[in-house]
C-alpha cells in the first residue's frame, strides 16, 4: 500500500506542477527520499505518514461577486517523511492540493541529544504553537479551519509561516518545569498579491530578505501538553507589483495551551507593527489580532469546539490592504468524531470573517493519517 | 416455571464466575514483558515507563536504548495501559505521538494488533518491551515478566 501511495504521489506531482524545472527537482527530491528509505529502514528510524483530507463546503448568504462559490469540494494530501542515522535527521513534508504543490518543510537536522536540535532548510516559523503541533495535517487539529491570523501564506495568511535558514531548538528541564527555546534565522516571504514563501526547489524565483524569530515556552511538566509561550520576530518583506518596495515587520505575541481532563483552551495574541517603504511615503501602523479556542471531549470519540477571532485597530494598518479578511470578527463552532483510531469526521460552522460579504460557511471534513 | 428458570440462570452465573477466581484476577493484571532470550531484566519507574511509551529515549543499565512495542490486540488491555501507564486518552496519546514525530522526526512506538506478531517482534527486536495480561505472559514460552504495571 505504501508503495502504491508513493507512486500515486509522484504521478500527482507530475500532473500538478506546471514548471518543468521545479517539477524535475520535486521528483528528484521525492526519488531521493525513496532511495534512502531502505538505508534508513535498516537503522529502524524511518517514518512515512500520509494525511489525506476531503472538505465539502457550503456557503449561505453569498451576495458579493468576489465571494467564493456557493459550494465546492476540496481535497489535499500531506505526505510526511522522516528518517535519521545516529545524530543526523531528515524531515520532509510535501503538500498537494488543488492550489499548491510544494515542500512545506524540507529540513536536515543535527541532534546530539534528545533536548537539542539544529535544523537547516525550510521550516515552520515558531510564531505560536499551532504550527508546531498540527503542521499541515488536517487530522492533527481538532478544528477544520485555522484561525485567519495564522493561515499559511498560500491561503492568504498575513504572517510569514515559513522561513528558510537555520532553526535551533533547546529544551532545558528544571525542578519547577521545562523551558524550551527556539531561535530561527532565515529568509522570509515576498509579497506579491499574497505572501510567497521561499520555494525550496526554486529558491531564486522570489526576492527574499533575512528575518529572525525567537520563541520561549514553559511547561509545568515534561509530558503534558499544557504550556505557555512568548515570541518575537523581525523581518523585512520585499513587495512586488506595488507602490511600496518593502515592509519592515515586527511581530510580538503570547500563546498558550491549557487542558483540564477533557477540556482544552488554546489561544494566541499577535501584535504586528508594519512600516511600508515606498518612493514617496512610508506609512506605519500596527494592529492586534488573536483567537481563543475551547475544545471539550465529552466521550472518547466525540469533541466539540468553539473559536472566537478578533482584531483591534481594524482598518488602521495599510499592510492589511493585502489581507482584508483578518480585520473581521469570526465565530467558529464544530463537532469532531473519531471514526477509527486514525480517521476523523468533523463538521464546522464559521460565521463572519469576510470583508466584502457576510456569509456563513458550513464544512464537513473527512481526515485521516496512514499508516 | 419462570421463577425456576431465573433461579437456575442466577445459580449458573454464580457457578460460572466462581469456577476459577484466580484466573479472572490474573487476566486483569497488566505486566511489562520482554523476550527471555534478550531479557533486559530491569525495573522501571512509572515516570520512565511513561517517557518510554511517549516516544522518548530510555536506556537500560548498560546504556542501550529500550524499544517499546504497543500491544493493541485487546481493547480492554490497551485501555488499561492508557489509564495506568501513559495517563492519556487514546486520542490524546495518538496525537501526542504523531505531533512529536512530525515536529522532531523519529518514529512512534510500533503497534501490533496481533498477539502472535507482537511476540515475534519481542523475540526479534533486541532490548524491546511490551505489556500483556499476566496469565498470557506466563503461558507464552520465551516471554519474561519484568514487573507488574497494574
Amino acid at each position: 500500500m505504501a508503495i502504491t501511495l508513493k507512486a500515486t504521489s509522484l504521478k500527482l506531482v507530475r500532473c500538478t506542477i506546471k514548471n518543468q524545472a521545479v517539477r524535475m527537482r520535486t521528483v528528484g527530491v521525492l526519488s531521493l527520499l525513496l532511495l534512502i528509505s531502505p538505508y534508513c529502514q535498516a537503522e529502524n528510524h524511518q517514518t512515512w505518514l500520509i494525511f489525506p483530507q476531503i472538505d465539502l463546503n457550503y456557503r449561505s448568504g453569498i451576495d458579493h461577486p468576489s465571494s467564493p462559490q456557493k459550494s465546492d469540494v476540496s481535497t489535499s494530501l500531506d505526505i510526511f517523511y522522516s528518517s535519521g542515522r545516529n545524530e543526523i535527521k531528515w524531515l520532509a513534508e510535501f503538500f498537494i492540493s488543488e492550489d499548491t504543490t510544494t515542500f512545506e518543510r524540507l529540513q536536515i537536522g543535527w541532534s546530539p541529544e534528545e533536548n537539542t536540535a539544529i535544523w537547516l532548510g525550510r521550516f515552520h516559523n515558531p510564531l505560536g504553537f499551532w504550527n508546531s503541533l498540527a503542521q499541515h495535517g488536517a487530522y492533527m487539529q481538532t478544528a477544520i479551519s485555522r484561525p485567519h491570523i495564522i493561515e499559511y501564506e498560500h491561503n492568504g495568511g498575513a504572517l510569514p509561516s515559513h522561513l528558510s535558514g537555520v532553526l535551533a531548538q533547546f529544551v532545558h528541564s528544571t525542578d519547577s518545569g521545562v523551558w524550551s527555546y527556539d531561535f530561527a534565522l532565515g529568509y522570509g516571504p515576498e509579497l506579491d498579491g499574497q505572501l510567497e514563501a521561499v520555494n525550496t526547489l526554486s529558491p531564486g524565483s522570489t526576492k527574499q530578505n533575512l528575518g529572525t524569530t525567537i520563541r520561549i515556552s514553559y511547561q509545568p511538566e515534561m509530558y503534558v501538553s499544557n504550556k505557555i509561550g512568548a515570541f518575537a520576530s523581525k523581518l523585512s518583506i520585499p513587495a512586488k507589483n506595488s507602490i511600496y518596495q518593502e515592509i519592515d515587520q515586527t511581530i510580538l505575541g503570547l500563546t498558550g495551551i491549557w487542558g483540564w481532563q477533557t477540556t482544552e483552551l488554546f489561544g494566541a495574541i499577535y501584535y504586528l507593527d508594519n512600516q511600508l517603504k515606498g518612493a514617496n511615503n512610508n506609512p506605519k501602523n500596527s494592529f492586534i489580532s488573536g483567537y481563543i479556542q475551547f475544545d471539550h471531549a465529552w466521550r472518547p470519540a466525540w469533541a466539540a469546539y468553539l473559536r472566537l477571532e478578533n482584531s483591534l485597530n481594524k482598518g488602521g494598518d495599510p499592510y492589511l490592504q493585502w489581507f482584508p479578511d483578518i480585520q473581521q470578527e469570526r465565530i467558529t463552532i464544530g463537532l469532531r468524531h473519531e471514526l477509527t483510531f486514525n480517521q476523523a469526521l468533523k463538521f464546522e460552522i464559521r460565521d463572519g470573517g469576510h470583508l466584502n460579504d457576510n456569509f456563513t460557511e458550513f464544512t464537513f471534513q473527512w481526515s485521516a493519517f496512514f499508516p | 416455571m419462570i421463577v425456576r428458570l431465573l433461579t437456575a440462570a442466577v445459580c449458573s452465573l454464580l457457578l460460572f464466575t466462581s469456577v476459577n477466581p484466580s484466573s479472572a484476577a490474573e487476566t486483569s493484571r497488566l505486566v511489562l514483558v520482554t523476550s527471555s532470550e534478550i531479557a533486559t531484566l530491569q525495573q522501571f519507574t512509572p515516570a520512565q515507563l511513561r517517557k518510554l511509551f511517549l516516544g522518548l529515549t530510555v536506556n537500560d543499565h548498560e546504556g542501550d536504548a529500550i524499544h517499546p512495542l504497543r500491544n493493541m490486540s485487546d481493547e480492554r488491555l490497551y485501555s488499561v495501559f492508557l489509564q495506568k501507564v501513559v495517563f492519556m486518552s487514546a486520542r490524546n496519546y495518538e496525537r501526542h505521538l504523531l505531533s512529536r514525530v512530525i515536529s522532531m522526526g523519529g518514529r512512534r512506538p510500533p503497534s501490533y494488533t496481533s498477539q502472535t506478531d507482537l511476540i515475534q517482534a519481542l523475540h526479534s527486536t533486541p532490548h524491546s518491551v511490551s505489556y500483556m495480561w499476566e496469565n498470557r505472559a506466563r503461558n507464552t514460552p520465551g516471554i519474561e515478566t519484568l514487573q507488574k504495571l497494574w
